[in-house]
């Protein structure tokens, strides 16, 4: 089986997307503007070749054709033949999330065909090609990709290891337009890299340590240890997806491309609705429109919406009915990252749970804060509280992630309660994978990340801390960047002696 | 792109690389190999007359501030730990860049072993190319050292491995190491004072041959034909040692090899009696490696015999242009002279460490390796 190390943050990807960037920009110069995504397409075989596992590559291959011949249809046919392009959709949907399933549940089963574990990217080629095609079918989308525009939208080699789920829409087009090397975006895009792997190799790594030290099955970690080891893998992550997303859209920046942002200061959101606005964005924009605001709009709702207001009134009803809606979506959110439990429940059902709750609590607090005590609701006190209150809530979410099962996760929970708070014999604070040393490295590279990306946002409108970074004189703006540079490569987690980093979406 | 941005990030790239070299340098992990190495980089170029090659029987063994002392012969022991034969022929072309030694040594112990159980510990191997510095004789000794299955990368860019080292950032004596260069106060030579007896055999009445390992006998051709390319004399040398029965018929295939090739071979396991030495007290590690009275004896051995054999030059009394500079740096004289002194005195108190342990019966005791 032929899989070479290639995760993104892997000496051999750096030296496989050098050899890709110099090509990609040399190419036009000698046939005349032409020819790049031909570059793109072949650098996403290749990378699919030798980092996912080889012969695979049928599926997104497969998927990609049988998106393009029902496109191909669709168009055909005409929005007249109601019935005609619902069997095409139909096949569509079979196609990909038949294959999205079995693959899930063979994952799920602990059965690997053939000896094969699932395509790489499965879930995001599936997603970003089920997308096209409905956009198509919907008539947002002209659908004017051929063959290898579709493969290449589908199978981009940056996305295939955590997404984001773009829209071909947004992210074709780029593809198949010629792109003049430019500097500017070229050095953007590899400050952004960088980003990337200072917050996947020194900080995600050494997080990880200390995860692994509290949930480890039997770990002995109870209490306020169980808090620190969540709270460390929500920081994981974010570091370890984000920084994955950082990767992908500077190195997508420097090849002249812009892809849609996954994150937006997560733990920052006031509520679940808004943590969803800000973490993994591309998967709960296209939750939203592709299954969200379909169902609604569906038979069976738009029935059950006016059975509903006929009994609770309008204003309840349609609540109830959203909130019907929402389940399902939040199923399938939870779903798409795994077919176990503990995800449907961590990474969907609870977060239906809280904004229904919340949904449904909103009024009695809204008049408890304005009527009652005369506080606004807006206040920065409140708002901080219920940052904290979200990122808890969040937690909760996230121990089911991490945990090895649902019963894991459970046990994890009650453990947790603050007054059982103890460490195994041996173990402690700084016998969790980290040394004082290494501790105090983290919190350094944790409070630089916390700070960088603060300031980040705040400069959004001049065009983030690159910008501001790059107005600089060369003497301080070079310090900056060899300081962060070697800042990675000393205390940066990798090679001999350390675990490969990974990317933890990778396996979705 | 203009042609400034594009000379601004060859600039940028450039640093990068230049400061990475430095970084990687200061965190190869210290110790006296690192020690070794740096220092016969920081050689006055053409100073050595006898450059010696093979693991660690010699460094221990050969007193080079004594031998030079006694003889005014400069000899620079590029030796490291269980050494692979395989390495020789790049050692020799890497002393080769700043010296032009007469005469090149290589021990032998390790060419009876199988290269297999030398490239167990992946130490045996960065010994090596971990120590040298970056060069087109670094990258091919690392091809002929390195299979693809041994994560070369890691060894090409050693960065990858040292970098975990950066708490060592914070040492003087790393630091010093930028750019690989640094006199080494002993030229190479480590003194033990630690005792392990162990009993003499005679195995002079085995006379049969044995081959020595396909690869092992590879990398000894290979040696001789490096010598024969640069025209310098090569002496194949076995060190004193406690050496298994199984062993002399190797090294007799071994000698043969040698001598058909129109190089000397020396074995000194049969002059230990007319070296003196004694089983008991001149062994650190119960007959592997002299400990330093062992090494006295020997270095004073071999020099007449080298004296006798080859015509060396005496140094004794010369000053480089490197000793006189860093004489009106930081004071002191011939580096030579002053490894002499230090040697001396390192010597005396090993002499009376070991006597007083051997009678304590405190005898050595292996280290895990890593």
């Amino acid at each position: 089986m032929l899989s070479w190390s290639m995760e993104l943050t892997s000496f051999k990807f750096l030296c496989f997307f050098a050899l890709i960037l110099i090509i990609y920009y040399l190419l036009p110069a000698l046939t005349g503007g032409r020819g790049q995504r031909y570059v793109l397409l072949a650098a996403s075989l290749i990378y699919y070749v030798l980092a996912g596992n080889g012969l695979l590559i049928v599926c997104p291959l497969a998927a990609s054709f049988a998106t393009w011949l029902c496109v191909r249809a669709v168009l055909r046919m005409g929005r007249e033949n109601v019935t005609e392009r619902r069997i095409i959709l139909i096949i569509e949907l079979v196609i990909l999330l038949g294959s999205l399933a079995a693959f899930k549940v063979f994952g799920y089963l602990g059965i690997r065909p053939g000896g094969y574990g699932a395509p790489l990217g499965l879930s995001f080629y599936t997603f970003i090609l089920l997308g096209y095609f409905l956009d198509v079918y919907n008539g947002i989308d002209k659908g004017e990709y051929d063959l290898a525009g579709t493969v290449l939208g589908g199978m981009y080699f940056p996305l295939m290891t955590s997404g984001p789920i773009v829209r071909f829409r947004e992210s074709a087009e780029q593809y198949s337009k010629p792109h003049l090397i430019d500097y500017d975006a070229l050095v953007r895009g590899l400050q952004r890299m960088l980003w990337g792997f200072f917050k996947q190799l020194v900080i995600s790594q050494r997080l990880g340590k200390i995860v692994d030290s509290v949930y480890a099955q039997g770990s002995g970690y109870d209490g306020w240890y169980v808090w620190l080891g969540t709270v460390c893998f929500a920081f994981q992550l974010y570091t370890n997806f984000s920084g994955c997303m950082d990767i992908v859209l500077g190195l997508s920046e420097a090849l002249g491309l812009s892809l849609p942002e996954n994150f937006r200061l997560p733990f920052l959101a006031t509520t679940i609705s808004e943590y969803w606005r800000r973490w993994h964005i591309t998967l709960g924009t296209w939750m939203r429109d592709m299954v969200f605001y379909p169902l609604l709009r569906s038979r069976f709702f738009m029935a059950q919406g006016k059975r509903l207001a006929a009994r609770f009134g309008k204003k309840t009803g349609k609540k109830l009915n959203t909130w019907g809606a929402m389940f399902v979506l939040w199923t399938a959110v939870g779903l798409w990252h795994g077919g176990a439990l503990k995800y449907v429940i961590g990474s969907g059902l609870l977060h239906w749970l809280y904004i229904v709750a919340g949904e449904a609590t909103l009024p009695f607090f809204t008049a408890l804060w304005t009527d009652k005590l005369q506080i606004d609701p807006k206040n920065r006190f409140l708002e901080a509280l219920r940052v904290i209150r979200t990122f808890f809530l969040v937690c909760i979410g996230f121990v089911f992630f991490r945990a090895d099962s649902t019963p894991h996760a459970l046990l994890l929970l009650l453990r947790g309660l603050p007054w059982r708070t103890a460490a195994p014999a041996g173990g402690g604070f700084f016998a969790m994978g980290l040394n004082w040393i290494e501790w105090g490295v983290l919190l350094v590279s944790l409070a630089i990340m916390i700070a960088v990306e603060l300031a980040d946002e705040k400069l959004s409108a001049e065009g983030g801390i690159r910008a501001k970074i790059a107005g600089l004189k060369l003497f301080p703006r070079w310090a900056i960047w060899f300081a962060l540079l070697f800042y990675v490569v000393l205390l940066g987690e990798y090679g001999p002696g350390y675990s490969a980093a990974e990317f933890i979406y990778r396996g979705f | 792109m203009n042609w400034k941005q594009a000379l601004r990030a060859g600039i940028f790239i450039l640093l990068f690389i230049l400061m990475t070299t430095g970084l990687t340098y200061i965190l190869r992990t210290n110790g006296d190999v690192k020690d070794r190495f740096t220092g016969f980089y920081s050689e006055q170029g053409d100073s050595i007359d006898v450059i010696a090659i093979g693991s660690s029987p010699v460094y221990p063994c050969i007193a080079t501030p004594m031998l030079y002392h006694m003889t005014g012969t400069r000899l620079y022991p590029l030796s490291t730990n269980m050494q692979r034969p395989v390495a020789a022929p790049f050692l020799i072309r890497e002393a080769r860049k700043t010296q032009n030694p007469q005469l090149f040594i290589i021990e032998v112990r390790m060419f009876a072993a199988a290269d297999e159980d030398l490239k167990s510990n992946m130490a045996h191997t960065r010994g090596v190319t971990d120590n040298l510095r970056y060069s087109m004789n670094r990258i091919k000794t690392i091809m002929a050292m390195v299979g693809p299955e041994d994560d070369p990368l890691s060894y090409y860019l050693d960065i990858f491995k040292y970098h975990s080292n950066w708490k060592t950032l914070v040492l003087k004596e790393q630091l010093r190491d930028v750019f690989y260069i640094w006199p080494d106060d002993l030229k190479g030579y480590v003194t033990y004072d630690s005792v392990g007896p162990c009993e003499p055999a005679d195995l002079s009445g085995i006379t049969d041959r044995e081959p020595i390992p396909e690869e092992q006998e590879e990398a000894l051709l290979k040696v001789c034909d490096e010598l024969k390319a640069g025209g310098e004399k090569g002496l194949f040398l076995l060190l004193p040692y406690a050496m298994e029965e199984k062993n002399v018929s190797r090294f007799n295939y071994i000698r043969d090899l040698v001598t058909q090739n129109g190089y000397d071979y020396l074995d000194m396991n049969s002059v230990v009696d007319e070296i003196g030495l004694d089983y008991e007290l001149d062994f650190n590690d119960y007959g592997n490696h002299t400990n330093a009275l062992g090494a006295a004896k020997v270095t004073a051995w071999l020099g007449s015999w080298l004296k006798e054999h080859y015509d060396l030059p005496d140094h004794r009394g010369e000053g480089s242009d490197r000793d006189a500079i860093a004489s009106l740096l930081w004071g002191g004289g011939n580096s030579w002279d002053k490894a002499y002194e230090q040697y001396s005195s390192e010597y005396a108190k090993a002499a009376v460490t070991i006597r007083e342990r051997y009678a304590a019966q405190e005898f050595y005791v292996a280290e895990e390796e890593e």
